[in-house]
């Protein structure tokens, strides 16, 4: 009995999860909540302009109908600039590579190591 | 036949295969163990600029060409309100899947989404239900490919239909 309970334990313990995978679940939330604030606001605010008019009823800004021009330019390019803040201040930078260290020293062994390190023959 | 529109697409065609073959001879210089992930996704060190118009180059397809502005003339702007959705969708595929998959794949040393399933799984069912399921619908996808450019070649230049559909097929 205590084997057992042993050697489940040693399995829990054994396995450390790799901490960058909650920032990487954080940052898909942060993307899902991107992705329904810029539909909602959106449809929402063509709508709030445009819903139930007539065709006579409609202003027209710069050639295209208002309720498009708030909502899909004026709303589009807002949101086009939001994406640069996310990742600046929410967004975590870190390294890729399968050990977590600097991912320029990777699987090729590129000349700029080399070049770095002292040679053998030193 | 307007020639004056297809010398300049067959240069086109002919500088593309020039540097296929100069990728070729690069690829020979790879050393081994590298050479799946030098071809599939160019050794992963192609950076963001190149993935910007990886992107623009899925958005541009016969639906962006043909089936977008024939929606858009018939059904109006609604439509193209519509198609904006897909806007915040780039931001949604690489914020969902960037990070944990570019972490997981460097562990795994997976380079397509097959990958990930054999690993994930471990049964052969599984990669073989999964490859037969990209085929397929890549032929349905990659047929409507084929038609459109070759509806809108056929316009521009006068070829033949047909002999379109075997150039782009080929």
């Amino acid at each position: 009995m205590s084997e057992t309970r042993e050697r489940t334990g040693a399995i829990e313990e054994d396995f450390t999860e790799d901490p960058r995978y909650a920032a990487s679940r954080r940052e898909m939330i942060i993307s899902f909540v991107y992705f329904g604030v810029y539909t909602f606001v959106l449809i929402g605010v063509a709508w709030l302009i445009g819903g139930g008019k007539d065709a006579d009823e409609i202003g027209f800004i710069l050639g295209f109908p208002d309720w498009f021009f708030w909502s899909a330019y004026v709303g589009g390019a807002i949101f086009s600039v939001v994406p640069y803040f996310l990742v600046k201040y929410w967004f975590v930078d870190m390294p890729l590579s399968a050990s977590g260290e600097d991912s320029e020293v990777g699987e090729y062994e590129s000349p700029e190591r080399r070049s770095g390190e002292p040679s053998p023959q030193d | 036949m307007r020639w004056d529109i297809i010398i300049p697409l067959a240069i086109y065609l002919v500088l593309l295969i020039g540097i296929a073959v100069w990728a070729f001879n690069q690829r020979q210089a790879v050393q081994t163990g590298g050479k799946s992930a030098e071809y599939y996704i160019a050794g992963r060190g192609l950076g963001w600029f190149i993935l910007i118009f990886t992107l623009l180059a899925s958005a541009a397809s016969a639906g962006t060409y043909i089936g977008g502005p024939g929606f858009g003339y018939e059904w109006g702007y609604g439509w193209v309100l519509a198609a904006m959705a897909q806007v915040p969708a780039t931001l949604l595929v690489l914020g969902v899947l960037g990070k944990k998959f570019a972490i997981v794949a460097r562990k795994l040393h997976a380079l397509t989404v097959t990958d990930f399933l054999r690993h994930r799984y471990g049964s052969h069912v599984v990669v073989i239900l999964a490859a037969i399921g990209i085929v397929a619908s890549l032929m349905v996808y990659m047929s409507a490919q084929f038609v459109g450019g070759a509806r809108i070649l056929q316009e521009i230049t006068g070829v033949p239909y047909v002999w379109l559909v075997i150039i782009f097929a080929g």
